[in-house]
This record gives C-alpha cells, structure tokens and sequence, in this order.
C-alpha cells in the first residue's frame, strides 16, 4: 500500500541531513520561511501520512485531506512550538490530534451502535493472525471511533489515558472501545484464521 | 496466536506511507491564506524611561531639599 510520491518542480528538494537539521527549518518556518516549511513537509509528510491513513481507514482521499490540514495546523502554530518535544513528535500529535477531531466531528459510532453480538465474551481471546493485507481491510471496515481506538493502541503504542484524553472519553470507556474493536476484527477476519 | 504475537503483527502496520499524489502544490496554496501566527517579541522597555527613574531618585536621595 506504499505509493511513490511524486515530484514537482516548484516543491523544495529534500532536507539533507547534514546540511540542515529540523531545528533549523523549524526556527526560519517560524519566521516565515516557507522554503523551510516545505523541506519539513518532504522530511516528515510519509510519516505522518501514514498515521492519518491508518485512523481514516486506509482511505486514502480522506488522508490526504487530513494530511493537509495537518501541515497548515502546523504551519499556523509553529511559533508557538516550545521545543518541549522533538518537532517530529509534536507534529505527529497534532496530525493525530486532527484525525481524531474528525472522527468526533463526525460524532460517529459510540460504544452503543456498535453490534454487541459481533464481539466475542470477556473470556474469549480475540487474537487471531492475518496477513497484511487482510488485516489493513479488516481494520478499514472497523466504526471510526474503534478503529481509532485499536489504531492508536495497538499500532501507535498509545496508552489509555492518552487515548482518552484525545478522544474525550473515560480510560474504561477506551479499554471496553479496544476489546470490542479486536473482537469486531476477530470476527471480520473470520474464526479459522 | 497469544497476546504478544498479536502486539507484533500490529505493530508491523506501524510503517511510514507516501500519499499517492503530491500535496505540497495544495499545502502551499493554503498557507496564503493561513499566516502564521507569530507571536510579536515582548517590548523592550525604553532604556530613557530607566534613566529618568535614575535620575529622580537621584535627585530625591542626594539634592538637598530646598
């Protein structure tokens, strides 16, 4: 599912690491240095592509929205980036942060809509392997706000309280959310894999 | 499959993906219309508004009273 990105003549050439470090594009993009800002676009936008991607359901149209105004966020508020973090790290949050708040804005799947005869009993292991492909289809068919539960926990390596907080919901709320997303996933994939 | 082979193959998705089309040429155009909102530097106190303050407790500590 990894595509080529293509090139265009007015986009600036990538950062080379030795030359230029974030730190410093980060610095000039805060200046207005929109030169800088694109060379941070070409040394981050993979990754963060990736991460909406996968919390939009591998879709793909909607990723690429959201990857946009992930980067004019990031364009927006960069001076008031504290170097707290990595920028790649507060980039990352903030594209997250923008996923999500699509997902809410959406106010789509609470725990209720979702069909509790899908899910598996507390006592039944909802692991089961697929290949990747199949997973990734799996996860796509999964309601938005499960998948990003299952996404931002089992992908990202998010911890509750982080997904909870992001999501606005309890970390009970988010547990129940991932048991219920794998047992969906469970049953997508099918009892014999 | 256990819990952490799970874990594993989870984890695995965790890859960087390149979108399919370039975005820069749409990111551009939109920050025209999205400036930055840098935050003005704090203003420097005039450095005649200190000697005056100086210069005035000067004259209240040392001149004599008239």
């Amino acid at each position: 599912m990894i595509a080529a990105s293509p090139t265009s003549g007015n986009i600036p050439p990538p950062a080379h690491a030795a030359d230029r470090s974030d730190a410093d594009d980060v610095k000039a993009a805060a200046a207005g240095d929109r030169q800088a800002f694109g060379r941070l676009y070409r040394q981050h936008v993979d990754r963060i592509y990736g991460a909406v991607y996968r919390l939009a359901g591998y879709d793909h149209a909607r990723a690429e929205d959201l990857t946009q105004e992930a980067f004019v966020r990031c364009w927006q508020k960069l001076a008031g980036f504290r170097h707290e973090s990595a920028f790649s790290t507060w980039l990352y949050r903030l594209a997250v942060n923008v996923a999500l708040m699509d997902i809410r804005s959406r106010g789509s799947d609470p725990v209720h809509m979702m069909d509790e005869e899908l899910v598996p009993d507390n006592g039944e292991t909802p692991f089961c392997a697929a290949e990747r492909d199949e997973l990734e289809r799996a996860i796509a068919k999964l309601p938005p706000r499960a998948r990003a539960v299952l996404v931002l926990h089992d992908v990202e390596g998010w911890k509750h309280e982080e997904i909870g907080e992001e999501l606005g919901m309890a970390i009970g709320s988010s547990k129940a959310q991932l048991h219920r997303a794998r047992g969906l996933l469970r049953n997508v994939l099918g009892e014999g894999s | 499959m256990n819990e952490l082979e799970w874990h594993r193959q989870m984890r695995a998705l965790r890859e960087p993906v390149a979108p399919q089309r370039d975005l820069w040429t749409q990111i551009d155009a939109a920050l025209d219309a999205a400036q930055p909102t840098v935050s003005a530097p704090p203003a420097r106190r005039r450095p005649q508004r200190v000697w005056l303050l100086a210069a005035s407790f000067a004259g209240w500590r040392y001149l004599p009273e008239a």
